[in-house]
């Protein structure tokens, strides 16, 4: 029998989908935070990006890795962050749900688009 | 390089999660340059602060939730810490008493320290009520006979309002019971209407008192406490305007209080002052006690000011009487003025600290051994990965563990001693314990003792955990299966177990010289036949305008009318009275005499007295060996004679008899004039109750007289049981008069009890604190030299193999131990000597046997911790040994 795909909660989703696009050569954190940002124009602390990674991690939705050293980083390494399966397969049930749920709401909230 | 300040990295650094903290300073980093970039580096700066504190924010939230979610191990940890304390029982009970002693005194000083510096009177406004007193600087006694001021102050003085005075008066209380009519004694306040006034507590039923009960020929009233309403009359709420019988008088009864309504001290019903319109010479009628509230915007240096003058104009007018009398306002229950001083708090926290600290040292080394012989767990457990932090946690919650259970017994104990402590002393004043004073550990208590128990912790479980935890972690690694361990004692610790040798060392001879005494005492006191006798203390009650005089006479003739009823009932063998019994509490003062015609006085220090009635001497046995007994004519108030005992003629006469020669009480004060001579016509055999140093203590003895003796206590000598007479005692006395009140009717020998009681609990608190000292100081000596053994487990083998003896086996490991246990004895008593040196009292001689048995003591004590590691020292096999080298 298959697994039931985890539930994400909204923030959780949010770093997913920036993962996603960012791909797992340039997802980390400031990355992620500033992606988020810019497509959802809200302000976003670093600090809850690296907890929600380390939960997603804990999940087993994500795995991360240490890259190399960078100069700009004051010498340190960044930490990239590659979506697993079962979070592609998470944000797929959790973005299924969103979309089920405002499926008849359009005349409600207009073209949410 | 990295230009994120230092600040920010070093929070950051503690504040990430493991693993991440380089992301999070390497993430910050390029922030901070890319907005440097577009913004400017001062902006950066200011940015890059601000995102450290959201970040810090962010991290101490994510932080506590992590702990949150780990209150599973915790719940290991405190299972751990319980498992612990059954697995080192000795440990346990040891470290476990000794805490549980010291947060016990702690928390207790604490809770005193609160009552004595800053007690509260629980009324509204209570720091704003004051007490009124008079000092007279002659005889640096308090004049209590304060009609005639109070009412000079009351319509005189404007900073304090609703002056009022009031007199304790225990009165028999006359009240239906079942069908019958039963008396019972209590605690009546004669009091000023304004008390009502001043402590701001509206009635339960009815009205307190007002000012119109005052006034003489008044009809008299009586308000209730909440106690006597609910015991005596059932909580009847129609019982206000009935009447009641009061002694002697009938009253209505007015009112009823709330329940915990005590005002002013500890009293249960309230009657009228009534003063005459007339008013009173100086110094005339029974003792006051004076209060009121302070003026609005008046202070009590104000209040004082004003008290002071009007005492003075009344100097000027009455120079006789008002000469010596100084006033003093003080805040009521003794509360002093302003905010805490600094002295109040050191004196407060000071000694707690003190105790806590000794007492974790001393813990503190069996917890350190304990942490030593588990030296390879905590390595182990390192190499699997746990933190250090991990590591030090369990330790401080395993310190934690033993902690908290010895706080909860430590609080248990000082809650039980604190109450019969407090309760003890006032019985001991005046068997009122005020309404203010609550006894029992309050909640404040309570937490501050929570706050010593995580100290305790901490210095328990941290600084050993630390140590073990350390660079020495890495090398107990490596020491892995080579077996011993590498953790050792440091100077610090050997340094804390000399300290504890030493004052465990100055500590047994007190403790032997008082248990002694104590054991000494009631051996004595054991052999006089005070089962024999009962005893009460008798009072008449006195209206306050009836002249000293005519009590005296009143109060003379009803004594001799309830001696002679006494007389007649079966069982009775003889009557006496005297201000107090032999075994009751003593009065002692300082005195001179005569030792021969015109030689020098000879001052002495502390002289026991006794005022003693008719037959005092035949009723306790103790026959005239020299000279004559008292007869009626020594009691009249100008005699001028007394009796000494066989002690008083051993001590100053050398045995001779003393009779002839005079004797006089030292003056209280050096500006007071001495008192007069009394000569002394008789010497009458020691009746034994009360032992000293030197034997039975040396009296004198004066006549006393059933007139003016205060207090009066009689004595009954009875052919069986005595307490079966107490039940006809307390019936002739209220046939006799209602207004006779007979308090603490018991047997001699109890009331004795009674004294030796505290001196046998000391005596044993100390023994029990000495020989937990020994036992602890053996505890530190055996986890000292078990460690030294698990440390050299591969030595002692190699020796062993290579032909050692025992013997020098034995001397090369335990001269650590030997040392330790002669610097402690050789520093104890040194300390002792030089206390020796200091005290010119203490004879060399004397307190030299006391040395040599400490020191013995100690050292045997010592020897016996090293039995068992010396055991395990000589069990290690060469070839065991060496296979693990």
């Amino acid at each position: 029998m298959p697994s039931t795909p985890a539930s994400l909660a909204e923030f959780e989703l949010l770093v997913l989908l920036a993962a996603l696009r960012l791909g797992p050569d340039e997802a980390y954190t400031v990355s992620i935070a500033d992606d988020i940002e810019q497509r959802t124009g809200r302000s976003v602390r670093r600090a809850n990006v690296y907890t929600t990674v380390q939960r997603l991690e804990a999940k087993r939705l994500v795995t991360t890795s240490l890259g190399e050293a960078r100069p700009e980083r004051g010498g340190k390494p960044r930490r990239l962050v590659t979506v697993r399966p079962a979070g592609v397969a998470a944000v797929r049930a959790t973005a299924g749900a969103i979309q089920a749920m405002l499926g008849d709401l359009a005349h409600v909230l207009g073209d949410h688009r | 390089m990295t230009a994120t300040p230092r600040w920010a990295r070093r929070v950051l650094m503690w504040l990430a999660p493991d693993g991440i903290a380089d992301d999070v300073l390497g993430d910050l980093e390029e922030v901070r340059r890319r907005r440097a970039a577009a913004h400017g580096p001062a902006a950066a700066r200011v940015l890059t602060a601000l995102d450290v504190f959201d970040m810090t924010l962010a991290l101490v939230r994510a932080r506590a939730g992590e702990l949150f979610h780990r209150r599973g191990s915790f719940v290991q940890d405190y299972k751990l810490g319980f498992r612990m304390l059954l697995k080192y029982p000795g440990l346990t009970l040891a470290g476990g008493l000794a805490l549980a002693i010291a947060i016990g005194v702690g928390a207790g000083w604490y809770d005193l320290a609160g009552d004595l510096f800053r007690p509260a009177v629980p009324l509204p406004g209570g720091d704003r009520i004051v007490e009124v007193e008079m000092r007279n600087s002659a005889t640096a006694q308090r004049e209590r006979r304060l009609l005639h001021d109070f009412v000079a102050w009351r319509a005189q003085a404007h900073l304090i309002e609703d002056l009022g005075a009031y007199r304790t008066l225990d009165k028999n209380l006359v009240f239906q019971d079942g069908g019958g009519v039963r008396t019972e004694p209590v605690t009546v306040a004669e009091i000023s209407a304004s008390a009502f006034r001043v402590a701001r507590v509206a009635p339960l039923l009815g009205r307190p008192l007002i000012d119109a009960d005052e006034a003489p020929g008044a009809p008299p009233v009586v308000v209730l406490g909440y106690t006597v309403w609910q015991r005596q009359f059932g909580g009847r709420t129609d019982i206000v305007g009935t009447t009641l019988r009061l002694g002697s008088e009938t009253a209505t009864v007015a009112g009823v209080m709330p329940q915990g309504f005590a005002f002013p001290v500890n009293h249960r019903m309230w009657v009228p002052l009534q003063l005459r319109g007339s008013g009173y010479a100086p110094l005339e009628g029974p003792a006051l006690r004076v209060f009121g509230r302070l003026a609005a915007g008046a202070t009590q240096e104000q209040a004082y000011a004003e008290v002071t003058a009007l005492t003075e104009r009344e100097a000027a007018a009455s120079p006789e009487t008002h000469q010596s009398l100084r006033p003093r306002v003080l805040a009521y229950g003794g509360q002093s003025p302003g905010d805490r001083s600094g002295f109040e708090l050191l004196l407060t926290h000071v000694p707690i600290l003190l105790v806590l600290v000794i007492a974790c040292v001393n813990v503190g080394t069996l917890i350190y051994a304990r942490t030593a012989t588990r030296d390879a767990e905590i390595a182990t457990r390192y190499a699997l990965g746990a933190s250090r932090a991990r590591i030090v946690m369990q330790l401080f919650v395993e310190a934690l563990v033993l902690a908290s259970c010895a706080a909860a017994v430590g609080l248990v104990a000082a809650n039980a001693a604190l109450k019969w402590g407090v309760n003890a002393y006032y019985s001991g004043q005046d068997g009122q314990l005020p309404f203010w004073i609550n006894p029992g550990l309050k909640p404040t208590t309570v937490l501050y003792a929570i706050a010593m128990t995580i100290a305790g912790a901490f210095i328990l479980g941290i600084l050993p955990a630390l140590k073990a935890t350390g660079a020495h972690a890495h090398a107990q690694l490596k020491n892995l299966g080579a077996g011993g361990s590498t953790l050792r004692f440091g100077w610090i610790w050997t340094s804390a177990m000399i300290v504890q040798v030493t004052l465990t060392v100055i500590c047994i001879p007190p403790a032997m010289g008082i248990a002694q005494e104590a054991l000494r005492d009631r051996r004595i006191r054991d052999r006089f036949p005070a089962k024999d006798y009962l005893a009460a203390a008798i009072e008449l009650d006195q209206k306050i305008d009836e002249r000293p005089d005519a009590f005296a006479r009143r109060r003379q003739q009803t004594y001799e009318a309830l001696e002679r009823r006494l007389a007649q009932e079966p069982g009775v063998r003889a009557i006496t009275f005297g201000d107090r019994l032999p075994g009751m509490s003593v009065a002692v003062r300082r005195a001179e005499f005569e030792p021969a015609n015109g030689a020098p006085l000879v001052s002495i220090g502390t002289l026991w007295t006794t005022a003693v009635g008719p037959r005092y001497f035949a009723s306790f046995d103790a026959p005239i060996l020299h000279g004559r007994d008292f007869d009626e004519g020594d009691r009249r108030p100008n005699a001028r004679v007394a009796l000494v005992n066989e002690a008083f003629a051993r001590q100053y006469f050398e045995g001779a008899s003393p009779v002839g020669r005079r004797v006089r009480f030292a003056a209280p004060t050096a500006q007071a004039q001495p008192e007069r001579w009394l000569e002394i016509v008789g010497v009458v055999r020691d009746i034994g109750m009360t032992p000293t140093d030197l034997g039975e203590a040396p009296y004198v003895f004066t006549a006393a007289s059933a007139a003016t003796t205060q207090p009066l206590v009689i004595g009954i000598k009875a052919a069986g049981d005595p307490s079966a007479l107490a039940p006809r005692l307390r019936a002739v006395a209220a046939a006799l008069d209602p207004g006779l009140r007979l308090d603490e009717v018991r047997t001699l020998d109890a009331l004795a009890w009674r004294i030796d009681v505290p001196q046998m609990v000391a005596a044993g608190a100390i023994a029990f604190v000495v020989a937990l000292g020994l036992f602890l100081s053996a505890a530190g000596i055996f986890s000292l030299m078990s460690v030294n053994v698990a440390r050299r487990t591969r030595e002692i083998g190699l020796r062993t193999a290579l032909g050692a003896s025992p013997q020098r086996l034995l001397l090369n490991i335990f001269t650590r131990a030997l040392i330790l246990i002669g610097a402690g004895i050789a520093a104890g008593n040194a300390v002792l000597l030089l206390i020796v040196a200091l005290s010119p009292e203490i004879d060399l001689a004397e307190v030299s046997g006391a040395l040599l048995v400490t020191s013995a003591v100690m050292l045997v004590v010592g020897l016996l911790a090293c039995i068992e590691p010396a055991r395990r020292a000589l069990r290690i096999a060469p070839t065991d040994a060496l296979k693990t080298a």
